[in-house]
């Protein structure tokens, strides 16, 4: 189900209607998943199947695991685990992908026979939820973390519709005790309504919801047919055009990812939970570290735990620390969908962040510069860093090996014509327009952080104002045709 | 414990926010397509002359994307008495055009050419998981019981005020619409370009190309399309169908049961009517001539499909 349709909203409003009804601990917790696995039912139907068979997955191994003792069942628990839960992604999401590589492979070989496609429909949500499950039994086998209590809270967490398709990534030792907390305080004789929804969750929840709703309806949906027009064909393009849509689809990706991020975030904390935040800012990082520190942090996050400090993270010698941060973004841009432009732009920035630590490991004295930590210092950080950001958003977007390299080359080697650079600003107005406010909101945002808090501070009326306007600004210009967010693909 | 102010907030905030936009469509002229039926009136109450023989096209935007002038003056060369209209309208479909048909018939072309394909006969509410579908259940509610349009289109509204209100300023210059003399219904926004292939892979949209057919001939679509077919026999007319062409991208997401019964309603329609009926469907799929993988492109690379339809009817009128 997206969340930009009317079904959403009516399903919201019915879910937040029983929930505040609900006087039973059991019925609020089976009610909360029955909505999840509808909401996913919705758009998936069969493929909820494999959404199940993940949770019982991880709920049975998870507690053999806790149970046992003997290190060698525990690993071989983990194995069986990991293998279920990475073979359903592997299987439904790269099977075609394998197979099309082999494929090619073979007709330098003369193989006269090809393997056919499968045509396997690509479950919506299924990265972000073998994620989740995967972090669950990962975080016991290391003993950070105590089974589930009940199937039904576990399952609750896998299924939390807010976040379910499209993250954040939860994990499971933030969720649960939340959830815990709730029965915890029902048991204690709280009334069950006074720990759902309260008036400050829902007045934060809404105006959370409502920047999502904007950055998703009103600056993505909006920039991005600008965007498509140049990158559908770019090839006779000049420099400036396809520097303005690569721009373009860098505020795209943001606005409708992190406006999906807030969505999940606010629809959560209405219901009284919260989500971790998985976007703070990223066209202002100074450095590629810096970068994956703020965007997509429940993935980065999620991949630095499970996979880059298994694999020794920074602890061994140099060259490992940059082969594990290449093979770590490598396997992140896979992450993103079974095709090599994700696996180029996950390289890209595998590259970027190995050679910021190469240089850093060469010459620690730029640590010590005072110059960087100045505010022009900075800026020039944040510029330089930007330019290498937007770069790799070329091979993310433009799946066209011809028109990606023809794309990199225009934006890495200046060549500026007038009629064409007038051609695209008479022609894109609106979108131009959208990204010149972004930039602007962004950078106040950046630069007054508590931007939430002072609209969650203003008076009724003023709120009332604020949401007005926001949602105008959706529907009027809203082309009757809701989007995809960019993320249900992955 | 909730406040009923805030509640109350956010009811208002949803009441004014759409009241407002419902009062713009309501109040701008743009939004009702009073355009169109201006422009039908226009060119149905036209007077030809009676030496005029005319030749109409009909169908959608499949059909619309044809080069008409290019048609036109080839077959005007070879024919002079002959005139040649592409009648198409975004969104055709039987059920739509045959309110229109008697204008057409009023103006007693001599030959019409109707391009039809997949989507002219889609059947929405035909399931497309093996287990219940809420989601189709929903849209079907929302489209057939309680007639909510999905073609309301605020930003036209929005984006044609801001015009009307900087028009002075000469910052926003009227848009530039491509308008063929022959293409009276239709319009293109743009000289359009191929696109290449990869980009016709990307599965952005393929929800609304999953399209699925009956192959009962009691169908509205295809009931009416007879009616169509029966209306222009009954005045003498000739009429052609075509099946208009797709990319294979397309065609690949179209289950084979589906073109099994597309074919099977046109091999009755041509034994019962006894019509001639050309296949498109797969004629150009591997021409690098496409908009996307449902519309050829209007380009000077993509006339092929306007020749392929040329010489059609240069065969009809040789005979």
């Amino acid at each position: 189900m997206l969340f930009n349709t009317i079904d959403f909203i009516i399903f919201f409003v019915f879910v937040l209607a029983v929930t505040i009804t609900i006087k039973n601990k059991k019925f609020y917790i089976l009610f909360l998943l029955g909505a999840g696995y509808f909401f996913f039912y919705y758009t998936s139907n069969y493929l909820i199947s494999l959404l199940i068979f993940s949770t019982l997955l991880d709920y049975f191994i998870g507690n053999q695991i806790w149970k046992t003792d003997i290190l060698t069942r525990k690993k071989i628990l983990l194995v069986i685990s990991l293998a279920g839960n990475l073979g359903l992604l592997g299987f439904f999401k790269y099977a075609d992908f394998a197979i099309l590589q082999f494929n090619i492979f073979g007709q330098y070989l003369d193989l006269v026979e090809e393997i056919p496609l499968l045509h396997l429909a690509l479950p919506i949500g299924i990265s972000f939820y073998t994620f989740q499950t995967i972090s669950y039994t990962v975080d016991i086998y290391r003993g950070k973390l105590k089974p589930s209590k009940s199937f039904w809270e576990f399952a609750l967490f896998v299924s939390f519709f807010p976040q379910l398709v499209a993250g954040p990534i939860v994990r499971a030792s933030e969720f649960l005790p939340q959830l815990r907390a709730k029965i915890d305080s029902f048991d204690a004789g709280i009334k069950l309504r006074q720990i759902t929804i309260n008036s400050k969750n829902l007045k934060l929840g809404i105006t959370i919801m409502m920047f999502g709703f904007l950055k998703k309806m009103f600056f993505a949906d909006n920039i991005a047919p600008f965007v498509n027009d140049i990158f559908v064909n770019p090839i006779g393009l000049e420099s400036f055009s396809i520097i303005l849509a690569t721009i373009g689809f860098g505020i795209q990706i943001y606005c409708d990812f992190s406006g999906y991020s807030d969505i999940a975030i606010g629809a959560a904390l209405i219901l009284g939970f919260k989500l971790p935040i998985n976007f703070n800012k990223p066209y202002f990082a100074t450095s590629p570290a810096d970068f994956w520190r703020r965007w997509h942090i429940s993935l980065s996050s999620w991949l630095r735990d499970y996979l880059y400090i298994p694999l020794g993270g920074s602890k061994k010698s140099h060259v490992r620390t940059y082969t594990n941060l290449a093979t770590v973004m490598f396997l992140g841009g896979l992450w993103h969908g079974a095709s090599w432009n994700f696996v180029i732009w996950g390289l890209l920035h595998g590259s970027y962040l190995a050679i910021h630590r190469l240089i850093i490991n060469k010459f620690p004295i730029l640590n010590e510069i005072q110059f960087f930590k100045t505010r022009i210092g900075k800026i020039i950080s944040i510029l330089v860093m930007q330019y290498f950001v937007f770069l790799a958003w070329i091979p993310f977007r433009v799946q066209d090996m011809n028109s990606m390299l023809y794309s990199i080359q225009k934006y890495l080697i200046f060549d500026f014509q007038t009629n064409g650079i007038l051609q695209v600003l008479i022609s894109n107005k609106l979108a131009i327009a959208l990204m010149g406010l972004f930039v602007i909101l962004h950078f106040i945002l950046y630069m007054k952080p508590n931007t939430y808090e002072k609209i969650l501070g203003l008076n009724l009326k003023k709120w009332t104002i604020f949401l007005i306007i926001s949602m105008s600004a959706i529907l009027f210009f809203y082309d009757g045709n809701p989007a995809d967010f960019i993320y249900f693909k992955f | 414990m909730l406040s009923k102010k805030i509640v109350t907030s956010i009811i208002l905030s949803f009441v004014i926010s759409f009241g407002l936009l419902f009062g713009l469509l309501l109040i701008d002229q743009n939004y009702f397509p009073k355009e169109k039926i201006i422009r039908e009136h226009e060119f149905y109450t036209k007077e030809f002359s009676s030496e005029d023989n005319l030749i109409f096209i009909m169908g959608s935007s499949h059909v619309g994307q044809l080069n008409s002038t290019l048609i036109h003056e080839t077959i005007s060369q070879k024919f002079p008495l002959y005139m040649v209209y592409n009648l198409s309208y975004t969104s055709d479909k039987p059920s739509e055009r045959i309110k229109v048909i008697d204008n057409a018939i009023r103006l007693n072309p001599k030959i019409v050419l109707y391009g039809i394909s997949y989507r002219d006969f889609e059947v929405n509410s035909i399931q497309k998981h093996p287990l219940p579908d809420p989601q189709q259940f929903f849209n079907d509610l929302l489209r057939n019981e309680l007639e909510v349009s999905n073609k309301i289109n605020p930003k036209v509204t929005t984006l044609e005020n801001i015009r009307k209100i900087f028009t002075d300023t000469g910052l926003f210059p009227p848009r530039e619409v491509i308008k063929l003399d022959n293409s009276p219904f239709y319009n293109f926004y743009s000289y359009q370009i191929v696109v290449n292939e990869i980009e016709l892979k990307q599965p952005k949209d393929n929800q609304q190309y999953t399209i699925n057919i009956k192959s009962s001939l009691e169908e509205k679509q295809v009931r009416d399309l007879n009616s169509i077919i029966e209306k222009l026999h009954k005045n003498k007319i000739k009429i052609i169908i075509f099946s208009t062409p797709l990319h294979q991208n397309y065609l690949d997401l179209i289950s084979p049961e589906t073109k099994s019964n597309f074919s099977n309603i046109l091999d009755r329609i041509r034994n019962t009517y006894d019509i001639k009926i050309y296949d498109f469907s797969d004629k150009y799929v591997n021409e690098n001539i496409w908009f996307d993988i449902e519309h050829v492109a209007y380009n000077k690379k993509s006339s092929i499909f306007s020749e392929d339809i040329t010489d059609i009817i240069i065969t009809e009128l040789k005979k």
